[in-house]
């Protein structure tokens, strides 16, 4: 009687509700084993789930108050979850194979940013304390962070990180088989427009100098980390050398 | 009879599959929801939030699926500073209505509350296009293709030898005279970049500089400038090639124009040296003197970084000078230079910054030396120290001390020259 007791409760916790779709509008589906379910509001989600949208989108909220929107056309993969409040042992796992996901950090992420991980067929990306959003398709992946920082590492083997902060997109162009063939940060406006060195000369007084804010702006290094030079250099010449004043 | 319950038969199943129809039971729902929906926006115009959320979490929980609700309930979740959840709700309500513009309006609104200015202003466009009139934007410098900036520097000082200048022939009747001077100067750069992810753009700068002195009016200058060119820049480099015209007037008299072109790069290492090179041509063109008309080639090399809060750059710069009229009588005016530049600067906090430069300057004229069989030559030494403070990141002060030497085999060239001068600038 007991084994049956703790058979059914462990059946019960295994497949408890994970989370839950707060709202969806069109057509949107959850493949649950080898069942396709029509995606409805307030419907459970469980463990494994794929979540796919056709012409419609949907919001879904998971116990630990991560919220993860899908756009149009999008399939969702919920690879691993585990949560209990106040409980160490956690883990959420998710890919967007394609389509359109924008992601709120619940606890995990905002707590133990290292056991949550979205991943793309290329990239692996790790919030912290954030929101964003990938927009997947079979040419590009388009990151985009609106608040916070994500840590982007790729599945390519190389050792590499690339952090996204607050405002910056990044873009991944693939290639026919899908490897990577480019990755660029965008130029954020405050990046592109400072780091251009907004290089003036002054005259000053029999000197021509360049102004404090010719070599002050922002710049990514090649690891993708931001510099703030804010340096002055000053120029002197006398007069006649750059400009000449008279012959 | 069977006729009537045959109408009957048909005319209940088409009023409730009908869209239109409502039931008096929803038909009430539907008002005390729209009633509702204008209480909690009534009570928020009077900024009564308190009472306007509690209202709002209601009309939630009763109606989980409406716009109004998730967008009311975002609003009470913006207003009490938990942007997740406002982000959330106003992500349902979208879901639920893609076109409805107060979400959109409100998504904007979220979005410039968190800094992200290019995806406020994409949704306050989608606000625009659904909804009937423009929404206002929570903030007007939206992102745009089109960057501008403006830099306004207002100084003053003393000059230890106002009349003194070393490329004039005839200082030979000059004594130092020392004078005060005002100077201004702003400069406005444009800068177009259609495509964040594409490498170029085009900037545009106007430079406007005009210097006063007190009692003499030898010096008085002023100067217009426009530089304008495509540039290609990414990460970690940045290729701009302007051509520039300039219109200068001295003491109000003399005029010249000046015509050229300056390709600049810059290149940021990983290890965060800074190395820039910048190569200009240009054709002076004088208004009043004849023969006087120079072409003037440069290079200018230089390396820079920040070791923590200090400061290191080394420059060096060639120049060369041509007369335009190779038959021209004049003098001084073909010589070249080599110059080298080092500068220090240490920053004491964010806002308080000293810095020290020292420059040193060789110039070759091809022409005699007066009293001399020996070609021209200059040692020019440039000592330079100055301390800034930045009151806002806008708006900063400057004090600054230069001093030069020019030592030279021609002593009508043998000169010193101190400045003093202090300033404010602002930059947006």
């Amino acid at each position: 009687m007991y084994k049956i007791i703790l058979i059914a409760l462990i059946a019960t916790l295994a497949l408890a509700d994970i989370g839950k779709v707060t709202v969806v509008k069109g057509d949107a589906s959850v493949k649950r084993d080898v069942q396709v379910i029509k995606a409805h509001n307030n419907m459970g989600l469980l463990k494994q789930d794929i979540v796919k949208t056709e012409q419609g989108r949907l919001q879904m909220h998971f116990n630990d108050n991560t919220v993860i929107s899908l756009g149009k056309e999008s399939r969702f993969v919920i690879k691993e979850y585990l949560y209990e409040e106040g409980s160490q042992e956690v883990a959420a796992t998710f890919k967007i194979e394609k389509g359109f996901i924008k992601t709120i950090t619940g606890v995990i992420g905002k707590v133990m940013p290292e056991l949550f991980v979205l991943e793309t067929s290329n990239t692996k990306i790790t919030p912290h304390g954030t929101i964003w959003s990938v927009d997947v398709n079979d040419e590009s992946e388009i990151y985009k962070v609106l608040e916070g920082r994500v840590t982007l590492t790729f599945n390519d083997g190389i050792d590499r990180k690339v952090e996204l902060l607050a405002g910056e997109t990044a873009s991944l162009i693939k290639g026919s088989n899908g490897s990577v063939t480019s990755f660029q940060k965008a130029k954020s406006i405050e990046s592109s427009v400072s780091s251009r060195y907004e290089d003036s000369v002054e005259q000053d007084g029999g000197n021509i100098y360049v102004d404090k804010m010719m070599n002050s702006g922002i710049t990514v290094s090649a690891d993708g980390e931001m510099i703030n030079d804010e340096g002055i250099i000053v120029h002197d010449n006398r007069d006649g050398l750059k400009n000449p004043k008279k012959y | 009879m069977a006729l009537y319950y045959k109408c009957l038969l048909f005319l209940i199943p088409s009023l409730l599959l009908s869209k239109s129809y409502r039931f008096p039971s929803q038909l009430a729902e539907a008002q005390k929801q729209t009633q509702a929906t204008q209480t909690i926006k009534s009570l928020f115009e009077k900024q009564e939030y308190e009472k306007a959320c509690k209202l709002a979490d209601k009309l939630y929980i009763d109606n989980p699926y409406s716009v109004q609700a998730n967008l009311y309930q975002g609003k009470c979740a913006y207003y009490k500073g938990d942007i997740d959840a406002a982000m959330a709700a106003y992500d349902r309500a979208e879901i639920l209505d893609e076109e409805d513009a107060f979400v959109h309006k409100n998504l904007g609104d979220l979005y410039v509350h968190i800094g992200n200015i290019e995806i406020a202003n994409s949704e306050y466009d989608k606000a625009d296009r659904f909804g009937k009139d423009l929404v206002e934007r929570a903030l007007d410098s939206a992102y745009s293709s089109n960057n501008f900036s403006v830099l306004a520097r207002f100084s003053g000082g003393y000059d230890s030898n106002v009349k003194y200048n070393p490329e004039r022939d005839l200082n030979n009747s000059i004594e130092p005279v020392s004078d005060s001077f005002t100077k201004e100067y702003i400069r406005m750069t444009h800068t177009y970049d259609a495509d964040a992810f594409s490498t170029f753009y085009y900037k545009s700068q106007l430079h406007l500089y005009n210097k006063n002195y007190s009692e003499f009016n030898e010096e008085d200058f002023t100067q217009a400038q426009i530089y304008s060119g495509p540039g290609w820049t990414s990460k970690d480099f940045d290729f701009w090639i302007p051509l520039s015209y300039t219109y200068m007037a001295t003491d109000y008299e003399e005029y010249a124009a000046i015509y050229s072109i300056n390709p600049q790069v810059r290149k940021r290492f990983e290890n965060e040296l800074l190395l820039k090179v910048e190569a200009e041509y240009q054709y002076q063109e004088y208004k009043q003197w004849n023969e006087g008309d120079k072409d003037i080639y440069s290079v200018d090399m230089s390396l820079s970084r920040w070791f923590g809060r200090n400061y290191f750059r080394i420059a060096y710069r060639y120049l060369q000078v041509d007369k335009h009229q190779s038959d021209s009588p004049r003098l001084f005016i073909d010589k070249q230079s080599n110059e080298i530049d080092m500068n220090y600067a240490f920053s004491v906090s964010k806002a308080i910054e000293f810095g020290v430069g020292y420059l040193y300057n060789l110039t070759l004229y091809n022409d005699l030396a007066e009293a001399s069989l020996d070609k021209r030559e200059d040692k020019l030494q440039g000592y330079s120290a100055y301390v800034s403070y930045n009151i806002t990141k806008s708006v900063g002060v400057v004090i600054r001390y230069d001093k030069y030497d020019n030592e030279t085999n021609d002593m009508l060239f043998d000169y010193e020259k101190e400045l003093v001068s202090g300033g404010i600038y602002f930059y947006y």
